[in-house]
Protein backbone atom coordinates (compact mmCIF):
# COMPACT_ATOMS: atom_id res chain seq x y z
CA UNK A 1 0.00 0.00 0.00
CA UNK A 2 3.02 1.98 0.70
CA UNK A 3 4.34 1.74 -2.88
CA UNK A 4 1.03 2.78 -4.20
CA UNK A 5 0.48 5.39 -2.13
CA UNK A 6 4.42 6.52 -3.38
CA UNK A 7 3.64 6.40 -7.06
CA UNK A 8 0.35 8.25 -6.70
CA UNK A 9 2.48 10.99 -4.96
CA UNK A 10 4.91 11.10 -7.58
CA UNK A 11 2.29 11.18 -10.45
CA UNK A 12 0.63 14.17 -8.78
CA UNK A 13 4.00 16.00 -7.77
CA UNK A 14 5.03 15.36 -11.32
CA UNK A 15 2.51 17.80 -12.54
CA UNK A 16 4.32 21.16 -11.12
CA UNK A 17 5.05 23.06 -13.51
CA UNK A 18 2.96 21.81 -16.29
CA UNK A 19 0.63 24.59 -15.59
CA UNK A 20 2.01 28.13 -13.71
CA UNK A 21 -1.68 29.42 -12.86
CA UNK A 22 -2.43 26.10 -10.81
CA UNK A 23 1.23 26.10 -8.95
CA UNK A 24 0.45 29.73 -8.04
CA UNK A 25 -3.05 28.20 -6.71
CA UNK A 26 -1.20 25.88 -5.01
CA UNK A 27 0.98 27.92 -3.13
CA UNK A 28 -1.87 30.17 -1.96
CA UNK A 29 -4.25 26.84 -0.66
CA UNK A 30 -1.49 25.53 0.78
CA UNK A 31 -0.11 27.45 3.09
CA UNK A 32 -0.78 27.13 6.89
CA UNK A 33 -3.37 30.18 6.84
CA UNK A 34 -5.68 30.13 3.78
CA UNK A 35 -7.86 27.09 4.11
CA UNK A 36 -8.15 27.35 7.84
CA UNK A 37 -8.54 31.07 8.20
CA UNK A 38 -11.68 30.70 5.68
CA UNK A 39 -13.64 27.64 7.66
CA UNK A 40 -12.63 29.07 10.99
CA UNK A 41 -14.57 31.79 9.36
CA UNK A 42 -17.40 29.99 8.30
CA UNK A 43 -17.55 28.62 11.44
CA UNK A 44 -17.88 32.33 12.93
CA UNK A 45 -20.61 33.52 10.53
CA UNK A 46 -22.13 30.20 11.64
CA UNK A 47 -22.56 31.40 15.07
CA UNK A 48 -24.11 34.87 14.54
CA UNK A 49 -26.13 34.39 11.22
CA UNK A 50 -29.30 31.93 11.93
CA UNK A 51 -32.77 33.32 10.98
CA UNK A 52 -33.79 32.12 13.84
CA UNK A 53 -33.39 30.87 17.13
CA UNK A 54 -33.44 27.52 16.99
CA UNK A 55 -31.47 26.91 13.98
CA UNK A 56 -28.78 29.36 15.43
CA UNK A 57 -28.78 27.12 18.78
CA UNK A 58 -28.34 23.47 16.08
CA UNK A 59 -25.66 26.13 14.23
CA UNK A 60 -23.88 26.90 17.80
CA UNK A 61 -23.97 23.51 19.02
CA UNK A 62 -21.67 22.35 15.67
CA UNK A 63 -19.53 24.87 15.90
CA UNK A 64 -19.00 23.94 20.06
CA UNK A 65 -18.55 20.29 18.55
CA UNK A 66 -15.81 22.06 15.96
CA UNK A 67 -13.75 23.27 18.86
CA UNK A 68 -13.97 20.00 20.85
CA UNK A 69 -12.88 18.26 17.65
CA UNK A 70 -10.34 20.43 17.07
CA UNK A 71 -8.63 19.39 20.41
CA UNK A 72 -9.38 16.32 20.27
CA UNK A 73 -7.79 15.47 16.73
CA UNK A 74 -4.91 17.49 17.90
CA UNK A 75 -4.41 15.15 20.23
CA UNK A 76 -4.68 12.39 18.33
CA UNK A 77 -1.79 13.17 15.68
CA UNK A 78 0.81 13.71 18.81
CA UNK A 79 -0.33 9.85 19.95
CA UNK A 80 0.42 8.71 15.82
CA UNK A 81 3.34 10.84 15.72
CA UNK A 82 4.85 8.97 18.42
CA UNK A 83 3.50 5.57 16.75
CA UNK A 84 4.62 6.29 13.29
CA UNK A 85 7.30 8.87 11.96
CA UNK A 86 6.70 8.90 8.39
CA UNK A 87 9.04 11.00 6.72
CA UNK A 88 8.17 13.91 4.27
CA UNK A 89 8.33 12.76 0.57
CA UNK A 90 10.78 15.30 0.23
CA UNK A 91 13.03 12.88 2.87
CA UNK A 92 12.94 9.94 0.10
CA UNK A 93 12.09 11.08 -3.14
CA UNK A 94 12.88 13.52 -5.83
CA UNK A 95 10.16 16.12 -5.42
CA UNK A 96 9.11 19.46 -7.16
CA UNK A 97 8.98 21.37 -4.01
CA UNK A 98 6.72 24.35 -4.27
CA UNK A 99 6.39 24.70 -0.14
CA UNK A 100 8.87 25.03 2.51
CA UNK A 101 10.02 21.57 4.41
CA UNK A 102 8.15 20.94 7.33
CA UNK A 103 9.96 19.19 9.99
CA UNK A 104 7.13 17.09 11.70
CA UNK A 105 5.89 13.83 10.89
CA UNK A 106 3.92 13.43 7.52
CA UNK A 107 1.14 10.81 9.20
CA UNK A 108 -1.33 12.12 9.15
CA UNK A 109 -1.59 15.57 7.64
CA UNK A 110 -2.21 18.58 10.26
CA UNK A 111 -3.72 20.45 7.75
CA UNK A 112 -6.36 18.03 6.47
CA UNK A 113 -6.96 16.72 9.78
CA UNK A 114 -7.79 20.59 10.81
CA UNK A 115 -9.56 21.19 7.44
CA UNK A 116 -12.06 18.45 7.52
CA UNK A 117 -12.98 18.67 11.61
CA UNK A 118 -14.09 22.06 10.55
CA UNK A 119 -16.01 21.05 7.34
CA UNK A 120 -17.71 18.53 8.94
CA UNK A 121 -18.96 21.29 11.15
CA UNK A 122 -19.85 23.61 8.85
CA UNK A 123 -21.86 20.68 7.24
CA UNK A 124 -23.58 19.55 10.27
CA UNK A 125 -24.52 23.62 10.87
CA UNK A 126 -25.68 24.05 7.22
CA UNK A 127 -25.46 21.94 4.52
CA UNK A 128 -25.10 24.12 1.21
CA UNK A 129 -22.19 25.97 3.01
CA UNK A 130 -20.96 22.19 3.62
CA UNK A 131 -20.48 21.38 0.63
CA UNK A 132 -18.30 24.18 0.07
CA UNK A 133 -16.75 23.59 2.90
CA UNK A 134 -15.53 20.07 1.64
CA UNK A 135 -14.46 21.43 -1.48
CA UNK A 136 -12.25 23.94 0.05
CA UNK A 137 -10.66 20.96 2.70
CA UNK A 138 -10.08 18.81 -0.40
CA UNK A 139 -8.64 21.39 -1.90
CA UNK A 140 -6.10 22.18 0.82
CA UNK A 141 -5.67 18.01 1.21
CA UNK A 142 -4.67 17.69 -2.63
CA UNK A 143 -2.72 20.80 -2.99
CA UNK A 144 -0.14 19.39 -0.32
CA UNK A 145 0.26 16.59 -2.18
CA UNK A 146 0.83 18.45 -5.19
CA UNK A 147 2.75 21.06 -3.45
CA UNK A 148 5.51 17.80 -2.26
CA UNK A 149 4.59 17.71 1.39
CA UNK A 150 2.31 15.24 1.97
CA UNK A 151 1.84 11.60 0.58
CA UNK A 152 -2.01 11.06 -0.51
CA UNK A 153 -2.02 8.57 2.22
CA UNK A 154 -1.40 11.12 4.70
CA UNK A 155 -3.94 13.72 3.59
CA UNK A 156 -6.70 10.81 3.91
CA UNK A 157 -5.71 9.55 7.46
CA UNK A 158 -6.00 13.50 8.09
CA UNK A 159 -9.62 13.66 6.12
CA UNK A 160 -10.81 10.53 8.12
CA UNK A 161 -9.70 11.14 11.84
CA UNK A 162 -10.85 15.21 10.89
CA UNK A 163 -14.21 14.12 10.02
CA UNK A 164 -14.29 11.14 12.45
CA UNK A 165 -13.68 13.93 15.29
CA UNK A 166 -16.35 16.37 14.55
CA UNK A 167 -19.26 13.57 14.28
CA UNK A 168 -18.43 11.94 17.86
CA UNK A 169 -17.94 15.41 19.48
CA UNK A 170 -21.20 15.36 18.03
CA UNK A 171 -22.40 12.64 19.54
CA UNK A 172 -20.76 13.68 22.75
CA UNK A 173 -22.09 16.88 22.71
CA UNK A 174 -26.15 15.66 22.30
CA UNK A 175 -24.97 12.65 24.74
CA UNK A 176 -23.61 15.24 27.65
CA UNK A 177 -27.40 17.37 27.32
CA UNK A 178 -28.60 19.73 28.76
CA UNK A 179 -25.43 21.57 29.45
CA UNK A 180 -24.22 22.53 25.87
CA UNK A 181 -27.93 24.11 25.75
CA UNK A 182 -27.26 25.60 29.40
CA UNK A 183 -23.90 27.22 28.21
CA UNK A 184 -25.51 28.64 25.38
CA UNK A 185 -28.13 30.36 27.12
CA UNK A 186 -25.56 31.73 29.28
CA UNK A 187 -23.95 33.09 26.42
CA UNK A 188 -27.13 34.42 25.44
CA UNK A 189 -27.62 36.28 28.85
CA UNK A 190 -24.56 38.23 27.03
CA UNK A 191 -25.96 38.72 23.70
CA UNK A 192 -23.34 36.59 22.15
CA UNK A 193 -25.67 33.30 21.31
CA UNK B 1 7.45 36.54 14.11
CA UNK B 2 5.91 39.42 15.57
CA UNK B 3 5.54 40.76 12.17
CA UNK B 4 3.73 38.18 10.96
CA UNK B 5 1.50 38.13 14.24
CA UNK B 6 0.69 41.63 13.59
CA UNK B 7 0.14 40.90 10.42
CA UNK B 8 -2.12 37.85 11.38
CA UNK B 9 -3.81 39.51 13.94
CA UNK B 10 -5.28 42.81 11.49
CA UNK B 11 -5.95 40.08 8.77
CA UNK B 12 -8.41 38.69 11.11
CA UNK B 13 -10.10 41.20 12.74
CA UNK B 14 -10.66 42.89 9.54
CA UNK B 15 -11.94 39.75 8.08
CA UNK B 16 -14.38 38.69 11.03
CA UNK B 17 -15.51 42.19 11.13
CA UNK B 18 -16.72 41.73 7.61
CA UNK B 19 -17.79 38.25 8.36
CA UNK B 20 -20.36 39.90 11.19
CA UNK B 21 -21.66 42.01 8.72
CA UNK B 22 -22.66 39.87 6.38
CA UNK B 23 -24.12 37.49 8.88
CA UNK B 24 -25.74 40.25 10.78
CA UNK B 25 -27.67 41.14 7.14
CA UNK B 26 -28.25 37.95 6.96
CA UNK B 27 -30.40 37.25 10.20
CA UNK B 28 -31.70 41.14 10.32
CA UNK B 29 -29.24 41.78 13.24
CA UNK B 30 -29.73 45.82 12.66
CA UNK B 31 -27.87 46.50 15.83
CA UNK B 32 -24.33 44.77 14.66
CA UNK B 33 -25.55 46.44 10.94
CA UNK B 34 -23.07 49.22 10.32
CA UNK B 35 -25.71 50.04 7.57
CA UNK B 36 -29.05 50.09 8.28
CA UNK B 37 -29.75 48.85 5.05
CA UNK B 38 -29.58 44.56 4.74
CA UNK B 39 -27.99 44.28 0.96
CA UNK B 40 -25.16 46.94 1.60
CA UNK B 41 -24.27 45.60 4.79
CA UNK B 42 -23.88 41.91 2.91
CA UNK B 43 -21.84 43.60 0.17
CA UNK B 44 -19.56 45.61 2.61
CA UNK B 45 -19.20 42.50 4.80
CA UNK B 46 -17.90 41.15 2.09
CA UNK B 47 -15.77 43.42 0.64
CA UNK B 48 -14.00 43.56 3.81
CA UNK B 49 -13.59 39.80 4.04
CA UNK B 50 -11.82 39.25 0.32
CA UNK B 51 -10.02 42.87 1.17
CA UNK B 52 -8.50 41.21 3.87
CA UNK B 53 -7.37 38.16 2.17
CA UNK B 54 -6.47 39.75 -0.63
CA UNK B 55 -3.41 41.88 1.70
CA UNK B 56 -2.45 39.43 4.10
CA UNK B 57 -1.40 36.90 0.73
CA UNK B 58 -0.46 39.48 -1.56
CA UNK B 59 1.91 41.62 1.55
CA UNK B 60 4.21 38.61 2.02
CA UNK B 61 5.42 35.37 0.91
CA UNK B 62 3.45 32.67 3.48
CA UNK B 63 5.14 29.89 2.29
CA UNK B 64 8.73 30.82 3.00
CA UNK B 65 11.65 28.90 3.12
CA UNK B 66 12.73 27.26 6.04
CA UNK B 67 13.90 28.83 9.22
CA UNK B 68 11.57 32.38 8.36
CA UNK B 69 9.18 33.16 10.76
CA UNK B 70 5.92 31.69 10.45
CA UNK B 71 2.84 31.17 12.75
CA UNK B 72 2.52 27.79 14.61
CA UNK B 73 -1.23 26.10 15.12
CA UNK B 74 -1.37 26.64 18.78
CA UNK B 75 -0.37 30.90 17.88
CA UNK B 76 -3.20 30.71 15.09
CA UNK B 77 -6.00 29.88 17.58
CA UNK B 78 -4.75 31.79 19.92
CA UNK B 79 -4.19 34.76 17.68
CA UNK B 80 -7.59 34.62 15.81
CA UNK B 81 -9.22 34.33 18.89
CA UNK B 82 -8.23 37.48 20.14
CA UNK B 83 -8.36 38.94 16.82
CA UNK B 84 -12.75 37.69 17.04
CA UNK B 85 -13.30 38.97 20.47
CA UNK B 86 -12.20 42.57 19.42
CA UNK B 87 -13.97 42.26 16.68
CA UNK B 88 -16.76 41.84 18.30
CA UNK B 89 -16.16 44.17 20.92
CA UNK B 90 -15.61 47.06 18.17
CA UNK B 91 -18.46 46.20 16.27
CA UNK B 92 -20.73 45.96 19.08
CA UNK B 93 -19.75 49.27 20.46
CA UNK B 94 -19.52 50.95 16.88
CA UNK B 95 -22.92 50.11 16.07
CA UNK B 96 -24.13 50.85 19.24
CA UNK B 97 -23.00 54.55 19.18
CA UNK B 98 -24.61 54.30 15.48
CA UNK B 99 -28.14 53.05 16.75
CA UNK B 100 -28.51 55.11 19.90
CA UNK B 101 -31.00 57.33 18.46
CA UNK B 102 -32.34 55.47 15.41
CA UNK B 103 -33.79 52.51 18.11
CA UNK B 104 -37.60 51.14 17.52
CA UNK B 105 -38.98 49.78 20.51
CA UNK B 106 -37.22 46.41 21.12
CA UNK B 107 -39.63 43.22 21.61
CA UNK B 108 -38.88 42.77 25.65
CA UNK B 109 -39.21 38.98 25.06
CA UNK B 110 -36.61 38.60 22.62
CA UNK B 111 -33.51 37.56 24.40
CA UNK B 112 -29.34 36.43 23.00
CA UNK B 113 -28.86 37.81 19.31
CA UNK B 114 -32.35 38.28 18.56
CA UNK B 115 -32.49 40.47 21.06
CA UNK B 116 -30.44 42.82 18.92
CA UNK B 117 -32.83 42.74 15.89
CA UNK B 118 -33.94 46.13 16.85
CA UNK B 119 -31.24 47.74 19.15
CA UNK B 120 -27.98 47.97 19.65
CA UNK B 121 -25.72 45.73 21.84
CA UNK B 122 -25.12 48.53 24.47
CA UNK B 123 -28.81 49.31 24.59
CA UNK B 124 -29.59 45.71 25.02
CA UNK B 125 -26.77 45.44 28.02
CA UNK B 126 -28.72 48.60 29.71
CA UNK B 127 -32.19 47.86 29.24
CA UNK B 128 -31.44 44.56 30.91
CA UNK B 129 -29.78 46.22 33.61
CA UNK B 130 -32.69 48.53 34.02
CA UNK B 131 -35.20 45.40 34.07
CA UNK B 132 -32.69 44.06 36.56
Amino acid sequence: MLAADARLFLWLNGLVGRWGVVDSIVRVVATDYFVPVALSLALFGLWFGSRSQAQGERQQKAVLSVVVAVGLANLAIVFINHAWARPRPFADHGVALLFYRPTDPSFPSNLATMAFAMAAGVGLANRRVGVLAYLLASAAAISRVWAGVHYPLDVLAGAALGTTATFLCRGIVRMIEPWPSRALRLVRKAYLA
Amino acid sequence: MAHVAWQYLVFIFIACCGVLQAAAAYSGLKGLMLIPRRLPSFVLGLALVVGAFIWFFSADNRAPPAGWPVLEGAQQVLVFGVAASLAVGSTALVTSLLRRRTDKQPNPRQEGLEALREQGYLQAVSRRWRRG
